[in-house]
């Protein structure tokens, strides 16, 4: 061991450093190129300009008219012929059924990526294929990961047909992402397995479900868990600037053994190794058809005494390598057609976010909105960016302690 | 049954200290660390496998392997291509890892001995971090070179294109490279094993006092001699290859045989549970017909 | 010996010296640029945060226009220090110091015992062992839930209803707390040990055991004085190798139990969840202090490597 040694180390390992850290920061600016063709004015409200200013400039287009058109966009995106999606599980909020309808009434292939990919891997993927065939053309996100994505670039700005009919509050202003479906956190029960199933969460505080009670997954890397976490706080007199009764009460029933710790899949609720698990009701309620084959009773509740809910966002790629179908996709995902994507979505049990205007215009498929679990939700939960940080912090640090 | 005979033997052992004594009691032992080595890899896999084959009528039923091998509804390949791509995949990373590793092992063993240590340091190092950090690092260079505006006529570097041919679908060179990586610290040992195992440093000094060139010396005089080792190595990078998932996955490569595994549309738990048992037994079983093409007469070296 | 003192007759007859390293090159640059550059990115990362001022939105491409600062700062790494990160760094090191151990422990003695036998079980052992030391993840988490389940496993309802015996209670083995994990780690441990140990075991040559017997060494000694010292880099180095698979091994824990308090999952849960967005600094911090637990490791190996590889020259 001599001084070459050392040198030979260290001079390996400054080279890779001091290269990367060449291009690794940048401290200019953002991703936009400001096209210097674009003179419109009145810029802030695209949908009303009178003459196309991105006619057949897909990429560009910040609205249907605003390229030519929905027919010219029908044309131009059969004319790319696919289109790529990532993280779309088949049996969540049914998209597999929303991607065959637009696959049959357009007649464009879709290319379903990595559909077990979480928010950040979706990010990740954005920023790591530019350029590529394979890259996203649309992403469905977490709320969080949305703004971030808006304030880093990524995403492209459109504003679909009905747009009007999105909440203020639900979408970005210039629209680069806008809020898609969402539902509320539900008690699902292995009707068969367990005797009396629970419908409230004060109710999960009972011997009788000892080893029964799961999250689906851990709150901090699964969105549903941590939604959980915060109606578990509110049922224990917590608040959306309070989280932490939320991980004491869920402290408790691990101290009672009624916690379970077991990965939650479609292959555990139906062998019965998890019998209780808290998840969106989309997605409990999904599985209650799915299971109703394989003879399992598998019941739903969304508890009084802890109402979250939360809506997921669509955004479209910057770099899009098929514009024109990424924009029909949102079209399609936000029409109020019988087989359009608010319907899709309200046939898999989710509120999709145009609820109230299509119950308002008729457009709402009644049978899917009767199925959909009841919920009388007077006093809407609705954090702030900031509070959702500040709880996901307090959760990242307390919650391993919690459940040891 | 191996056990109970041996030990029965075992109780008319020749009463002094013999080496024959030793050898049966030697392979007693042996023997006992085989069974429990069985009973602790075999066991897991026969539930599994045993989940996988149940019917809903308590039967015998195969429908979860069948529903492998039919192209499923919602893939977009199926079964063979996806194998023929992780193969193709496979082979190019031998390839590379062989062309790379083999000479520079050999330098270093026969003249640089003293920087031995720090190529094994760097041979360690990937085993150290967690895929995902990889594919974030990846994704992390990606980003600094890749366009800052989007459309065709925006400008790209001669280095982004370079990684964009790499990362291609239908040739993914960049695997092929990580996946060099990924193998190196295991391939790093068993070449070693190898080369300090037969007498590299003669070999080469007669060979080349014969008159051999630096090739022949490489191609037929070590190689021969390090074929286990090479083979060790080539096995290694073929398992990895074949069982690699988070970085591919993450990188939308959805072709690869493991990826493929892993995404096939299914709800079932017992057709997930079939996938890993199918997986493991296909990848078991291409080795053993590999290893049983490359048998050697059962020579001890002198 | 001294670098490139070696004098190989050449065709000229002259020694060569000093250029030998150039040979190296080839190796060097591409771990550069395929896994030192990515990983730099990262850890230079570490040091690094970046602070957004007012966004200003343009108004026709919609975009947010920032002032973004990225500065050096400690903070991250002080944070990857505290809290349930300072106890996730203790347990990965716990986890896999345990089965770095049993698995060289036992693996060494299984690829004894499958040497000496030889034949086809050689051949069988040897493919396995590669074959299930890249095994894995959700599939290898699944053999062991459906054997050890604590509700369903068959073992477990065979130990109860046979032997009644509880696995939790008598055998304290729960699969989602260290005593599962370290089982079922074990699953891809051993056969990586087999792997690399089974090269090094052909390299001890027969007239050694044969000499020893000779001279009425028992098989203790025989491995204590003999193979024992000989083998001592490679098992060291084994370890080693055992220890950073484990160290940075995410899939199976995180398959079992995604809560289980180790860094990968962690750095998992910063850099690829649904709930922590914009922390890859913290991310890279943490993982820079995976290697910066590593990389004492490594080098007091080549130390103690320096000291034992005196019969393998």
């Amino acid at each position: 061991m001599d001084r070459k040694w050392w040198g030979a180390l260290g001079v390996t390992i400054a080279l890779s450093a001091a290269l990367s850290g060449c291009g690794g920061d940048d401290s200019s600016g953002t991703a936009a190129d400001t096209s210097s063709d674009s003179a419109t004015a009145g810029a802030t409200d695209t949908s009303s300009s009178a003459a196309p200013a991105n006619e057949g400039d897909w990429a560009k287009a910040q609205s249907a008219e605003d390229g030519g058109g929905m027919d010219a966009l029908v044309a131009a995106a059969q004319q790319e012929g696919t289109l790529n999606v990532i993280a779309l599980p088949p049996d969540w909020a049914n998209y597999g059924a929303i991607i065959d309808a637009f696959k049959a009434k357009y007649n464009i292939t879709v290319n379903s990526e990595n559909p077990d990919g979480s928010s950040s891997d979706e990010i990740t993927a954005l920023k790591s294929t530019v350029g590529q065939s394979t890259a996203p053309d649309v992403v469905d996100i977490g709320n969080s990961y949305a703004l971030q994505g808006a304030q880093d670039g990524l995403f492209a700005p459109y504003q679909v047909a009905t747009w009007a009919d999105i909440p203020d509050g639900q979408k970005d202003e210039g629209g680069l992402w806008f809020s898609d479906y969402g539902g509320y956190i539900s008690i699902g029960c292995n009707a068969a397995t367990v005797k009396t199933c629970p419908t409230t969460i004060a109710d999960l505080d009972n011997p009788d479900y000892k080893g029964l009670v799961a999250l689906n997954g851990d709150p901090t890397q699964s969105n549903s868990a941590f939604q959980a976490v915060w109606a578990l706080a509110l049922a224990n007199g917590g608040s959306a600037d309070d989280i932490q009764p939320g991980i004491d009460f869920v402290k408790k029933l691990n101290g009672e053994g009624i916690f379970n710790k077991t990965e939650v899949t479609p292959a555990t609720i139906a062998s019965g190794a998890t019998p209780i698990v808290l998840d969106w009701d989309y997605l409990n309620a999904g599985e209650t058809d799915a299971l109703k084959k394989e003879g399992v009773d598998w019941q739903v509740a969304d508890p009084t005494d802890g109402l979250v809910s939360a809506y997921y966002s669509q955004a479209i790629s910057l770099n899009a390598p098929h514009p024109a179908a990424a924009r029909l996709w949102e079209e399609f995902l936000y029409s109020h057609d019988a087989d359009g994507g608010q319907n899709g979505w309200l046939k898999g049990y989710a509120r999709p976010i145009e609820l109230v205007a299509m119950q308002a215009d008729g457009t709402a498929d009644p049978d899917a909105l009767a199925k959909i679990p009841p919920v009388n939700d007077t006093d809407p939960f609705v954090p702030t960016q900031d509070q959702t940080t500040k709880a996901q912090q307090v959760v990242a640090e307390n919650w391993s302690a919690a459940v040891s | 049954m191996a056990v109970v005979s041996s030990v029965a033997v075992a109780t008319d052992l020749p009463p002094d200290d013999s080496p024959v004594r030793r050898r049966r009691l030697g392979r007693i032992g042996d023997r006992v660390v085989l069974l429990l080595a069985a009973i602790y890899f075999f066991g897991p896999l026969v539930a599994a496998i045993s989940y996988t084959l149940k019917d809903n009528h308590g039967g015998i039923s195969f429908a979860a392997y069948r529903e492998i091998f039919q192209k499923p509804a919602g893939a977009q390949i199926g079964l063979g291509s996806a194998l023929v791509y992780s193969i193709e995949i496979a082979v190019v990373t031998i390839l590379i890892t062989l062309l790379l590793m083999v000479p520079t092992q050999l330098l270093l063993h026969l003249r640089l001995p003293r920087w031995k240590g720090l190529v094994e340091v760097l041979t360690l190092l990937p085993l150290v971090f967690p895929p995902i950090v990889l594919v974030v690092g990846i994704s992390a260079v990606y980003t600094s070179v890749a366009p800052t505006s989007a459309g065709p006529d925006a400008h790209r570097s001669a280095l982004f294109n370079v990684l964009k041919f790499l990362r291609e679908d239908s040739h993914p060179l960049l695997l092929a490279l990580v996946y060099v990586v990924l193998a190196m610290p295991f391939v790093y040992r068993a070449i070693d094993a190898g080369i300090t195992s037969i007498d590299t440093r003669t070999l080469v000094e007669a060979a080349r006092n014969l008159g051999a060139g630096w090739g022949t010396v490489l191609l037929r005089v070590i190689a021969p001699c390090l074929r286990t080792a090479i083979v060790n190595a080539s096995f290694l990078c073929f398992a990895l290859v074949m069982g690699e998932y988070t970085i591919s996955s993450i990188l939308l490569y959805t072709k690869p045989f493991p990826v493929w595994l892993v995404q096939l549309p299914t709800r079932s738990g017992q057709v997930q549970a079939a996938v890993s048992v199918f997986s493991l037994l296909l990848v078991e079983v291409v080795l053993l017909l590999l290893g049983l093409l490359n048998r050697r007469p059962n020579t001890r070296k002198a | 010996m001294a670098e490139g003192s070696t004098v190989v007759a050449g065709r000229a007859g002259r020694p060569r010296v000093g250029f030998a390293w150039l040979g190296l090159l080839p190796f060097l640059s591409y771990v550069a640029l395929t896994f030192l550059i990515p990983i730099g990115f990262i850890l230079w990362e570490a040091f690094r945060e970046t602070t957004t001022g007012k966004a200003v939105r343009d108004p026709v491409t919609k975009q947010f226009i920032k002032e973004t600062k990225t500065s050096f700062t400690s903070d991250n790494v002080q944070h990857s220090l505290h809290g349930v990160y300072l106890t996730s760094l203790e347990t990965s090191v716990k986890l896999s110091a345990i089965v770095a151990v049993i698995g060289a422990v036992t693996g060494l003695l299984l690829a004894v015992a499958v040497v000496n036998s030889g034949g086809f079980l050689r051949q069988l052992v040897a493919s396995a062992a590669a074959v299930l030391s890249n095994f894995g993840g959700i599939p290898l988490a699944f053999l062991f839930i459906a054997t050890l389940d604590a509700n369903s496993g068959m073992a477990t309802v065979f130990l109860r209803d046979h032997l009644h015996l509880s696995v939790q209670d008598d055998l304290h083995l729960q699969l989602s707390q260290l005593s599962g994990l370290s089982l079922i780690y074990l699953y891809f441990l051993i056969p990586l040990m087999v792997l690399v140990t089974m090269p090094a075991l052909e390299g001890l040559k027969p007239q050694w055991g044969e000499a020893a017997e000779n001279l009425g060494a028992s098989r203790w000694s025989y491995w204590r004085l003999v193979a024992g010292p000989v083998l001592l880099p490679n098992f060291l180095g084994s370890l080693l190798l055992l220890f950073c698979s484990s160290f940075s091994a995410f899939a199976t824990a995180y398959a079992v139990n995604s809560s289980f308090p180790i860094v990968t999952i962690r750095i998992h849960a910063v850099l690829s969840g649904n709930v922590l967005a914009n922390q890859q600094n913290l991310g890279a911090a943490l993982a820079l202090n995976m290697i910066v637990i590593v990389l004492p490791l490594t080098i007091v190996y080549q130390l103690l490597q320096r000291r034992t590889s005196k019969w393998l020259s």
